[in-house]
C-alpha cells in the first residue's frame, strides 16, 4: 500500500459508488447492472454515468419502469449464478418491487433447506432534503431491516460508499445498499481498502461523555454537532452502525458502557423504527450501565413536507442534537 | 425576650448511644414550626427523619453533617418565637418532665397517618416509589458498594441520583468511611438488639401467660368490612387486635407505662409499638399513637403507613424520631409465618409485650355441640415488678371478651 492511497483519494460519494460499480463489474464477469435509466441516462442519480459506453448493453441494463417485474429478474439471475446489481430508482419505489424482496429474495433460502442462495444486491437512493416531497423522501431502512434473509446496508462515508457494494457482492445473501441522497455530491476521502467487514459498526469519533448512535444521512449531522459540542468541552463518541442488518450491537454496547449515555439520531419516523429497536437492544444489554435515559431524535412524524424550510424543521438537525446531549448531560447554558 | 431552645441528638430508644447527622434540611434563618423535619439521622435504626418539637427560628447549627455524635449532643439552636406565654409554659413542662412520653407530642397529631406530607415543608419529593430516585449504573454501584442512595441529593431527571453525584462520594469512600454501609447497619442493629435484650432479660423478672381466643366474631366482621373492596384497603386482623388492646390497657394502666428508677409510672397516652422486619434483615419497633383514639379503619392505615415507612428509605417517607420513644407497650405478631404463641422480651422501660399467634380452625365447644371455629393464641410476658398473675390474667380475659364484639371497638 503506497502513501498516496494510505492518506485517501478524494471523490465524491457519486464517484466513489460508481468506483465500486466498475470495479466489480472488472473483478467478476457474473456481475451486471440492471435498473431504470442505469444506462442511456446514466442513471437518475447520475451513479452509473458512462458505464454503458465502457461496458456494453449486456452488463448495463436500462429496464422498463416495472420494480417488481426486475426485481425479480435479478432474483432469477442470482439464482442461475449471475451476480446482479439491481438498482431500484429510490427506496420510495422499492414497495413495488417488495414482494419479490421480502417474500422471494428474503426466503427461498430458508424455504429450500439451504440449496439455493440468492446473491443478489439491490441498491437504492434514500432519505429527504432535496424538496422532493412526501412520495420521493422516504427512510425505510427500518422496514427491510425488519425482514430476516436480508442484510441491509447504509454507507454514510465515502470509503463505503467505494466498497460496501464489493463486500455485499461477495455475500450469499440478499444485500440491499441504501445511498443517501444529500451524500452524493460531497466529497470526501476514499482509502485503498474497506475499513472494517460490512457488518461491523465503526466508531467514527471516540469520545467518553455519551454515544450518538446513526447511521447513513445522518452521519455527517452527528458529527457536526460533535464538533459543535468539542468547542463546550462535551466529548462525545459517534457510532455508525453502518449494517442495520445484522445489527452489530456489540459495538454499540462497548461503547455504552464506556459512555453511560446513549441519543439514536435516526432519519426514519420515531414510531416502530429503528431508533426504538437499538434503544430496547440497549435495555437489554446495558441497562446496569446507564446513568440517563435513552433519547431518539427522529424525523418528525408527518409525510415529509415539499416547504424547504418545513422539510428542514421535520428532519433532525444538529441544533436539535446539540441540545439534546447538552439537556441529557444537564450542561444548559 | 427570645428563648434559645437546643436541637439536641435525640434518644430512640435504651439502645441507641449515638447518631450521625446526614443532612441539614435547614438553614439558619429558617422558620420551623412543631413537627417540622430539620435534619435527616442516621442511626442503629436506619436513617430517620428529625422533627423539631418547638416553633421557632434556626439560629445555629453546630454539627456538621456526617458527623457522628452521641446521644443528648446540641445539634443546633433555635430561638422560640410566636405566642411567647405559650410556649415558654410548653416548654417548661417538657423540661420538668423528663418522661420519655412526653417527648412523643407530635404524634398526637392524628393527620399524620393520611398525609405525612403536609405535616412538613422540608418533604420535596413525595415519590410513590419506595426506592430512591436513581440512575441504573447508580444502583448498581450502590448495591456492589454498599451504599445508602437515600443520603445522596439527585442532580438528574426526576431529581434522580447519578454518576456525578456519587464520584465525591465514592473518593471519600476510599479515604474515610463517612456512612454506615448496609452491612455495618446490620451488624450494628444486630449488637443494639442483643444489649438491649440482654440487658431486659436480666432485669426484668418476666412471667408470661397465653390465652387460647375465639376469633370467629372478628372474623365475620372483617369479611363484611372488605366486602366490595380492593384488596389493598382490606383491613387486617391486626388492626382490631391493636385497637382492642388499646382499649382493654384503659381499663388496665398497670401494663402501660415505663419503669424508671425503680417505681412504675403509667401513661396516659397510649402509644403502641410493632415489631417490624425489615426486608434486609434486624427489626425496628415504630409506635402508633392514641390508639385509643382512632377508629379500627384509622388503626390498619396508621399499620399500613408505618410499615411501608419502616421500610422505606425515601427523605419524609421514613419513620419519624418521634415515631421510634415514648412507646407504652410493645406488640408482637407472628401470624404470618407462623407461630403458635410468642411470648417476647420486653422492651425497657416498658412493662409488657403482647404476642399474637397465628389464626387456626380448631374444634370449638358449644354448649353440648362442636363447631368448626377461629382461634389465635395470645401472649403475655409481664414485668412481675409491676404487675402481679391474676391482673395479667384478668387482663388477657378482658381482651378476649373485646375480641368477640368487633363492632364496638
Amino acid at each position: 500500500m503506497d502513501t498516496k492511497q494510505n492518506q485517501g483519494k478524494k471523490m465524491s460519494y457519486r464517484e466513489a459508488l460508481r468506483a465500486g460499480i466498475e470495479q466489480s463489474l472488472v473483478d467478476d464477469q457474473r456481475v451486471f447492472l440492471m435498473g431504470e435509466d442505469v444506462g442511456h441516462y446514466g442513471g437518475c442519480y447520475g451513479v452509473s454515468k458512462g458505464l454503458l459506453a465502457h461496458y456494453g448493453a449486456k452488463r448495463i441494463i436500462d429496464t422498463p419502469l416495472c420494480e417488481s417485474g426486475f426485481v425479480g429478474i435479478g432474483i432469477g439471475a442470482a439464482l442461475g449464478d449471475m451476480r446482479p446489481i439491481v438498482e431500484v430508482m429510490t427506496v420510495n419505489f422499492s414497495l413495488l418491487a417488495m414482494d419479490q424482496i421480502v417474500n422471494t429474495a428474503a426466503t427461498l433460502h430458508h424455504m429450500s433447506g439451504g440449496q439455493f442462495n440468492v446473491p443478489l444486491v439491490i441498491r437504492m437512493a434514500c432519505g429527504a432534503g432535496l424538496q422532493l416531497a412526501a412520495q420521493h423522501s422516504h427512510s425505510w431502512e427500518n422496514i427491510y431491516a425488519h425482514i430476516p434473509g436480508l442484510k441491509v446496508l447504509s454507507p454514510a462515508t465515502h470509503n463505503d460508499a467505494r466498497y460496501m457494494l464489493v463486500q455485499a457482492l461477495a455475500d450469499p445473501n440478499p444485500v440491499l445498499i441504501f445511498e443517501h441522497v444529500m451524500l452524493l455530491n460531497n466529497e470526501g476521502l476514499v482509502f485503498s481498502e474497506p475499513e472494517a467487514d460490512m457488518e461491523q459498526a465503526l466508531i467514527r469519533k471516540k469520545g467518553s461523555d455519551i454515544t450518538l448512535i446513526t447511521y447513513g444521512g445522518s452521519l455527517p449531522k452527528v458529527l457536526s454537532a460533535a464538533t459543535e459540542l468539542e468547542a463546550l468541552d462535551i466529548n462525545v463518541e459517534v457510532v455508525d452502525l453502518r449494517c442495520l442488518r445484522p445489527l452489530d450491537s456489540a459495538t454499540v454496547i462497548a461503547s455504552i458502557e464506556k459512555t453511560h449515555r446513549a441519543i439514536i439520531i435516526d432519519e426514519g419516523w420515531k414510531t416502530g423504527g429503528l431508533a426504538g429497536e437499538i434503544s430496547a437492544i440497549i435495555m437489554e444489554k446495558a441497562f446496569w450501565t446507564l446513568d440517563a435515559p435513552v433519547q431518539r431524535i427522529c424525523t418528525q412524524e408527518v409525510p415529509i413536507p415539499y416547504p424547504k424550510h418545513l422539510e428542514k424543521a421535520a428532519l433532525p438537525q444538529v441544533e436539535q442534537i446539540v441540545t439534546c446531549v447538552k439537556s441529557l448531560l444537564k450542561r444548559e447554558l | 425576650m427570645t428563648k434559645s431552645i437546643d436541637i439536641i441528638m435525640p434518644s430512640l430508644g435504651a439502645d441507641m448511644t449515638e447518631g450521625m447527622l446526614v443532612e441539614w434540611l435547614i438553614k439558619v434563618g429558617d422558620k420551623v414550626q412543631h413537627g417540622d423535619i430539620v435534619a435527616v439521622l442516621e442511626t442503629q435504626k436506619g436513617a430517620i427523619d428529625m422533627e423539631v418539637y418547638d416553633d421557632g427560628i434556626i439560629r445555629e447549627l453546630l454539627v456538621q453533617p456526617l458527623e457522628t455524635v452521641p446521644v443528648g449532643t446540641v445539634l443546633g439552636r433555635l430561638n422560640e418565637t410566636g405566642l411567647v406565654q405559650k410556649a415558654l409554659n410548653q416548654n417548661a413542662q417538657i423540661r420538668n418532665n423528663k418522661n420519655v412520653d412526653e417527648l412523643n407530642v407530635t404524634s398526637v397529631n392524628k393527620n399524620l397517618y393520611q398525609t405525612p406530607v403536609n405535616h412538613t415543608k422540608t418533604v420535596v419529593n413525595k415519590s410513590s416509589d419506595v426506592t430512591v430516585n436513581a440512575s441504573p449504573i447508580v444502583r448498581k454501584i450502590a448495591n456492589d458498594q454498599l451504599l445508602d442512595l437515600s443520603i445522596i441529593k439527585g442532580s438528574g431527571f426526576n431529581d434522580a441520583v447519578i454518576l456525578k453525584d456519587i464520584e465525591a462520594l465514592l473518593n471519600q469512600a476510599t479515604s474515610k468511611k463517612p456512612i454506615y454501609t448496609r452491612d455495618e447497619k446490620l451488624v450494628s442493629m444486630r449488637s443494639a438488639i442483643a444489649t438491649t435484650m440482654s440487658q431486659s432479660n436480666r432485669e426484668i423478672p418476666h412471667f408470661y401467660l397465653s390465652l387460647d381466643i375465639p376469633i370467629n366474631n372478628a372474623q365475620q366482621w372483617l369479611q363484611k368490612t372488605n366486602q366490595n373492596k380492593a384488596p389493598q384497603t382490606y383491613t387486617l386482623l391486626i388492626a382490631i387486635l391493636l385497637k382492642a388492646v388499646a382499649m382493654t390497657l384503659k381499663k388496665y394502666p398497670e401494663l402501660n407505662g415505663f419503669y424508671l428508677n425503680e417505681r412504675f409510672e403509667s401513661s396516659n397516652k397510649i402509644n403502641i409499638a410493632n415489631v417490624i422486619s425489615l426486608r434486609t434483615g434486624g427489626v425496628v419497633v415504630p409506635l402508633i399513637a392514641n390508639i385509643d383514639q382512632l377508629t379500627v379503619l384509622e388503626t390498619m392505615q396508621a399499620v399500613r403507613d408505618i410499615t411501608m415507612r419502616s421500610r422505606s428509605i425515601n427523605r419524609g417517607d421514613r419513620l419519624r424520631s418521634s415515631e421510634l420513644s415514648g412507646a407504652t407497650i410493645t406488640t408482637t405478631n407472628m401470624g404470618q409465618i407462623g407461630a403458635d404463641c410468642v411470648f417476647g422480651i420486653i422492651y425497657p422501660p416498658q412493662v409488657a409485650i403482647i404476642g399474637f399467634g397465628k389464626v387456626k380452625k380448631v374444634a370449638q365447644v358449644c354448649g353440648e355441640q362442636i363447631n368448626i371455629g377461629e382461634q389465635l393464641t395470645i401472649c403475655l410476658s409481664a414485668d412481675h415488678r409491676v404487675i402481679d398473675g391474676m391482673l395479667a390474667a384478668k387482663f388477657l380475659n378482658s381482651l378476649a371478651k373485646k375480641l368477640q364484639k368487633p363492632e364496638q371497638l
